[in-house]
């Protein structure tokens, strides 16, 4: 019996001091994006540079307590994807390493240093415009007319129809709250969600849900990133992409070193990548409709152009801070939540 | 100088262990490699040897080799054993100070260092005399109790240090009254309370029903109810949640049935008039949790209840029948009450199992949120509030231990016993004949809806979108399962698989030791190991999922994103099985055989080989087969711990539900059932009697 343990012990070292890999270099990617465009973006980068690559994939809000929690002895270099409010957080609490890009001149104006600390930690690597999608063969099936604004979700005929995700649990729906804020006034804002959750059916726990839900016919409306919804048409669902005329809010997908990042000379070449028109047209191959902040990259004909869309000055430093995002949340969770429907 | 034996042995034993811990030394990582085992490069591997990069941890070979002359010299035994035990303590105390001061994590050389001490620990208390001397036994306390202290009180004690401190680290001792004041938490342990009484209520209700069907019942029916018995313990507890919406959701077939007929312009509403049915989103929030956990759980009260129901002296009903009392009667004034302690036995479990129960009111959860859910959402959405996580952690542990301790100290042991009744021979007094025929009705439509969820469930997989498109098509078992093995279903399956097969063995084997040391030895640290089962028992999933996101997350001991906290995890949640396996089955052996081979001088771990083990020998087979079940469905505990390279089936499953693939959730989880059902019968056949049955 001690022997064997001897022999799986020394069986154990010789395995490791053969089996082991030989790369240039190595990288650690905290991905907080889709789990097939992380894969294949981190896949192409290592391929491209030889580089050992190793990805682990959550949302952005672990992701960012992640590195929260590895702060004095970090283990990874670069944090890809994922909404900017936690990247800005990070950069706030002196988490990331500023990073100017030899790439930056082919970024757009707005995605070239958008996070609250304006000290270029983190760069937008995509975005997303919010909106809403209506399933059509319902629409048709009930014979309603096609919505075209916020205010018209709140019509009564859409009562029980509308889904949109709980901003308790998702960021998407942060993000959609801050928006109608920033359209009319916090309490405008407040009276008109109370009017809305009349007509929602449920609030999901996940952003991407309703667009999901609304392709399979469970819901009419679905409000969330239309990218997401996007895809859904590309499937084959019978969704209409509705960006409501009053305006409307959108994401940006942050991209960020870490401080203290290990592998810093292959973390920047990473962000270069990622920033480049190659890397941005990733999305375009794997059915990602993000739009690319690389103004040279080529749009994917499903994405929606910023340019087309009436977008608002989304104020990503003052909604990205903590102390606005919990006022906000909890505001909805006292008022709106507990209305009897 | 002749010696002994014995002390040969000892010295021996003493001479290997501190061997390989100098070797392991110099050979195995001091520090945690930063890429993980198998991914370290050459010069990484390297820089980890404590000799190499951290000269201080040259002390520990040094106190390794100063076992050997302590254990070879010919002092007396409490010297020597004094001495051994010290030095193992302090050397231990120095390697945890040098890891805990700078925060760095422990590498796997360190690990192995560790357990090294602990024999050599063993020894020295052996020595003292500690349990007669016998070394083996307490090798296995230390380890026992080490694996508590870790990985049972460590981490529950990181629940409670959390939720008394903030973000920032200060120490804020009324932040737990805080958070569970605030707004929308009562609410929460309402929606907790609420669903799991009525869940209580209705399985034990359901739960009596079918038992007196199944034991009492003339009908052939009754044999049907043996699917009862393997359904549950093959299907990962939230496809049924899952049916359940395919079969009532908004676009689930009986809405589109009743659309058909009732939707405006159906078949029984004329042309001009408003349908009187409108697909809505009834099944989600509590109807759809309690109907989900009600189905799932009914089986395990029916259990406890035949148990109790077969257990009963058949004398007493015949007692009452020749006393010209009825059937009625007799059921009323005589089996009732003697099913009574079986009754709230089932009502507590019922009760603490839906508590604890995840699945279910993810899947179907809507807008109604439970304490489980919760605390995942704290955690893992926008939220990211681990104050919050640990105070709705600590609600629903103090909840459940409540239920459990109760259950303990009323209900008598029966919570450890398994179900195993011995069928009494005898007159069953039969069912009264007008109950056996709404019995019979009642039990075929349950069986019939159960039929309905498993066929939806394997159908669901077949067709393109359920609900919209019912084409026949291999599409979402083609993306599972022909992309290779490094996409799709492969990677989590294997996982699943390789962590369970793994965990499986070494739970069955730590249970059946622990049912050993509880049952069998006195001395000093029992009551370590038994309130350690106790939390084993009584801690929910989500509360371990929590528990150890928080305690095993940073240095000293860094294990997640690993394989080793999903396969430890996988022991730990398996462990009750284990241990009420072990518990059972040496009951059952008569003590004085271990005796007898005690008094002819065989040492413990001989006894256990030689008489106990080939005793016992089905029951590891039973629990190990039981454990690999379990593991490979569960879900509450490990969906905090699987990351991206250590995806498990149900974690896969869980986050297609929840991205909305449904389609591809339920072809998966078909292959889960399957996969379990085919193993189980395969275990059957194999030890014959239908075991596993009765280890739920």
């Amino acid at each position: 019996m001690k022997l064997r343990t001897l022999l799986t012990v020394a069986g154990l070292s010789i395995i490791m001091t053969t089996g082991s890999a030989m790369a240039k270099g190595r990288l650690v990617v905290y991905c907080s994006n889709e789990p097939n465009a992380c894969q294949t973006a981190v896949d192409l980068f290592g391929k491209k540079n030889d580089i050992k690559v190793q990805m682990t994939r959550s949302g952005s809000g672990s992701t960012y307590a992640k590195i929260l929690a590895e702060k004095d002895n970090p283990k990874g270099d670069v944090w890809y994807a994922g909404t900017l409010d936690p990247h800005s957080q990070a950069g706030v609490n002196g988490l990331l390493e500023a990073y100017e890009s030899p790439v930056l001149p082919e970024i757009g104006e707005a995605f070239k240093n958008p996070a609250t600390n304006k000290k270029h930690m983190t760069t937008g690597v995509y975005a997303g415009v919010l909106g809403y999608s209506v399933n059509t063969k319902l629409l048709a099936e009930k014979n309603l007319p096609m919505p075209q604004s916020w205010a018209d979700l709140t019509k009564p005929e859409y009562k029980g129809l509308v889904q949109v995700a709980s901003p308790q649990s998702s960021g998407t729906a942060y993000t959609a709250l801050a928006t109608l804020v920033q359209i009319w006034g916090e309490d405008d804002a407040f009276a008109y969600l109370a009017k809305l959750h009349m007509n929602v059916g449920q609030y999901t726990k996940s952003g991407s849900a309703p667009g999901k839900a609304a392709a399979r016919g469970e819901t009419l409306i679905g409000i969330g990133f239309l990218h997401d919804h996007a895809k859904q048409i590309k499937n084959g669902f019978p969704l209409e992409l509705v960006v409501p005329t009053e305006g409307t809010g959108y994401e940006i997908g942050g991209l960020s070193i870490i401080k203290g990042a290990r592998n810093l000379e292959n973390a920047k070449k990473f962000v270069d990548f990622m920033l480049s028109k190659e890397g941005q047209e990733i999305g375009g191959t794997i059915d990602m409709f993000q739009v690319p902040t690389n103004v040279t990259a080529a749009v994917p004909k499903e994405a929606i152009r910023l340019e087309d869309v009436n977008l608002i000055e989304y104020d990503f430093v003052k909604y990205g801070t903590e102390e606005m995002r919990s006022h906000l949340i909890d505001r909805w969770a006292k008022e709106v939540k507990p209305l009897k429907r | 100088m002749q010696v002994s034996f014995g002390e040969r042995s000892f010295r021996v034993g003493i001479f290997t262990w501190a061997v390989i811990g100098v070797i392991s030394y110099w050979i195995l990582p001091w520090f945690a490699l930063e890429y993980g085992l198998f991914d370290a490069t050459m010069d990484e591997y390297w820089d980890t040897l404590g000799w190499k990069s951290h000269p201080v941890s040259m002390l520990t070979p040094v106190f390794l080799l100063l076992f050997i002359p302590i254990g070879w010299a010919n002092w007396s035994r409490e010297i020597q054993g004094r001495l051994l035990v010290s030095l193992a303590l302090v050397a231990t105390l120095l390697l945890a100070v040098d890891f805990i001061i700078p925060g760095r994590s422990m590498g796997l050389g360190t690990g192995v260092i560790l357990i090294v001490l602990a024999a050599l620990f063993s020894y020295g208390i052996a020595r003292l005399g500690f349990l007669q001397g016998d070394i083996f036994i307490s090798g296995a306390v230390t380890v026992v109790i080490f694996i508590i202290l870790v990985f049972v009180f460590y981490p529950v004690l990181q629940i409670f240090y959390k939720v008394a401190v903030t973000k920032e680290g200060d120490f804020a001792p009324f932040q737990f009254f805080n958070i569970i004041t605030s707004f929308g938490i009562g609410r929460v342990v309402l929606n907790t309370l609420l669903l799991a009484i009525s869940v209580g209520v209705a399985t034990t209700l359901l739960g009596l029903l079918f038992a007196l069907y199944s034991v009492r019942a003339t009908s052939p029916l009754r044999h049907l109810m043996r699917v009862f018995y393997i359904l549950p313990i093959i299907t990962p507890p939230f496809v049924v949640g899952m049916s359940l919406i395919l079969l009532f959701g908004r676009a689930g077939i009986l809405n589109d049935v009743l659309m058909y007929f009732f939707g405006s312009g159906g078949l029984f509403i004329p042309e001009g008039v408003e349908g009187i049915f409108e697909r809505s989103g009834y099944i989600y929030g509590f109807r759809g949790i309690f109907l989900a956990q009600v189905l799932s759980l009914t089986p395990v009260s029916y259990m406890v209840i035949v148990g109790m129901l077969t257990a009963i002296n058949p004398a007493m009903e015949e007692a009452s029948l020749t006393m010209r009392g009825s059937r009625w009667i007799t059921l009323k004034k005589v089996t009732l009450p003697l099913l009574a302690p079986g009754l709230a036995n089932a009502f507590l479990l019922g009760v603490i199992s839906s508590a604890a129960d995840f699945g279910n009111p993810l899947v179907l959860g809507g807008e109604y949120d439970v304490l489980s859910t919760e605390i995942y959402f704290s955690i893992a959405g926008a939220q990211l509030d681990f104050a919050k996580a640990a105070a709705l952690g600590i609600l629903l542990l103090v909840l459940s231990l409540t239920i459990f301790l109760i259950q303990k100290k009323y209900l008598g042991k029966k919570s450890f016993v398994t179900v195993t009744g011995v069928q009494t021979a005898g007159n069953v007094t039969p069912l009264p004949a007008r109950l056996q025929r709404y019995l019979s009705v009642f039990v075929c439509c349950w069986l019939l809806l159960i039929g309905i969820l498993y066929v939806s469930i394997f159908l669901g997989g077949f067709v393109k979108q359920w609900g919209a498109d019912y084409t026949l098509t291999f599409m979402h078992h083609k993306e599972l399962w022909t992309n290779g093995f490094s996409s799709g279903g492969w990677p989590s399956f294997m996982n699943s698989l390789i962590f369970s097969f793994i965990a499986a063995p070494l739970t069955a084997i730590l249970g059946i030791l622990i049912a050993y040391i509880l049952t069998r030895k006195r001395f000093v640290g029992h009551g370590v190991i038994d309130f350690g089962t106790v939390l084993i028992f009584a801690v929910p999933g989500t509360v371990t999922g929590i528990a150890y996101i928080m305690a095993f997350n940073t240095a000293p001991i860094e294990l997640t994103g690993t394989a080793i906290i999903l396969v430890i995890t996988m022991i730990i949640r398996a462990m009750p099985v284990g241990i009420r396996g072990g518990m059972s089955a040496l009951s059952q052996i008569s003590p004085s055989l271990e005796e007898a081979s005690l008094l002819q001088r065989a040492g413990s771990f001989k006894t256990l080989r030689s008489v106990l083990l080939p005793l016992l020998r089905s029951t590891i087979i039973s629990s190990t087969a039981y454990s690999f079940i379990r593991s490979m469905t569960t879900v509450s505990a490990v969906i905090f711990l699987a990351s991206a390279g250590t995806n498990v089936a149900t974690t896969y499953i869980l986050s297609r539900v929840e991205s909305g693939d449904n389609g591809v959730a339920v072809a998966y989880g078909s292959v889960l059932i399957l996969t379990m059902l085919a193993f189980t019968l395969l275990v059957q056949a194999v030890t014959g009697r239908s075991r596993i049955e009765k280890q739920m």
